[in-house]
């Protein structure tokens, strides 16, 4: 094997060596009304950044996609201005799960649930996108695509607990076995 | 080559979005490089939208095929869907040739809402849409 071969080699070996390592990151931030800028974008893209250091470019995209979206939706369906948003980053060998956390009340729980089992109950969960996408368009609504485009696009698997007056919102990613 | 149309997002002073239109021998090269993440983009790149269609319409005759160059584009929220419909829709509207969409290879968006946002279900955009994947710098 001549020294090129050698050193691509050592590359592969040491990116899975990095791609085995065990990340948790958690955000908690009270009160949630004090947030005055880009939240979403800012953890999103902090994460993509310091992920990269481990794991492969489109795992840490994932990431960042996750974490924008559910923040997104976090903060502006929050019941009040002065509770907790909680945001959990976890990767291990199995899967990426990202869980967001926020104060609703029924009627938000009962819209956020509402969504999610459609998307669960999907067969078809592009053609929900694609047709979600051109609907709201042409109504012009804002906003209900940042889960649908989770589980479509990045193939994360959403579910949902409510423990008293908090929510949170689950997406996780099954990680192919190396 | 010459600069048909022009549109940015700014935030804090930075361009962090920004979309060219340039032509060159037959070919127009719609170029999208950066990150859209604002809650309302479509309203920074309205008047982009709009010199894009017009130059569009006044050039018709000179505009043979189109690249859509995505592979600068880092990320785009769910709020940027529309206006990157927009956009592609113009130029699909204007320029009756061939359409060569440039996309990264390992992210999820180019790969899997991208085609969405084109309507590349529909044969008259499938049907002269070819995709070039590449991998991110």
């Amino acid at each position: 094997m001549d020294e090129r071969a050698h050193g691509i080699d050592r590359i592969l070996a040491e990116r899975a060596r990095l791609a085995k390592t065990q990340f948790r990151s958690t955000l908690s931030l009270s009160p949630a009304g004090n947030v005055t800028g880009d939240l979403a974008g800012i953890l999103g893209g902090y994460l993509l950044d310091l992920m990269g250091m481990f794991y492969e470019r489109i795992l840490c995209r994932r990431v960042n996609v996750a974490v924008t979206e559910l923040v997104t939706n976090a903060l502006s369906h929050a019941l009040t201005v002065e509770a907790e948003l909680r945001v959990d980053v976890c990767v291990d060998a199995e899967a990426l799960v990202v869980e967001v956390s926020s104060k609703v009340d029924d009627a938000q729980y009962a819209e956020v649930e509402a969504r999610v089992r459609q998307i669960s109950d999907s067969a078809d969960v592009r053609g929900l996108l694609r047709d979600t996408i051109h609907h709201r368009r042409a109504r012009q609504l804002e906003g209900g695509l940042g889960l649908l485009r989770l589980a479509s696009e990045n193939r994360f698997g959403l579910s949902l607990r409510r423990d008293g007056e908090t929510m949170t919102i689950r997406a996780e990613h099954a990680l192919e076995a190396n | 080559m010459k600069i048909l149309a022009h549109g940015e997002i700014m935030d804090g002073g930075a361009t962090v979005f920004q979309s060219v239109a340039t032509l060159d021998a037959g070919t127009l090269r719609l170029v999208f490089e950066g990150a859209i993440r604002a809650d309302n983009p479509f309203q920074e790149l309205e008047p982009h939208l709009h010199a894009l269609a017009r130059v569009l319409e006044a050039q018709r005759a000179e505009v043979l095929r189109a690249v859509l160059d995505f592979v600068s584009l880092e990320f785009c929220n769910s709020s940027g869907f529309y206006v990157i419909m927009e956009l592609v829709e113009c130029v699909y509207r204007h320029v009756e040739g061939p359409v060569l969409v440039r996309r990264i290879v390992d992210d999820d968006w180019h790969q899997y809402t991208l085609p969405i946002l084109l309507d590349i279900d529909d044969e008259k955009i499938g049907g002269r849409t070819r995709f070039e994947d590449v991998r991110a710098l």
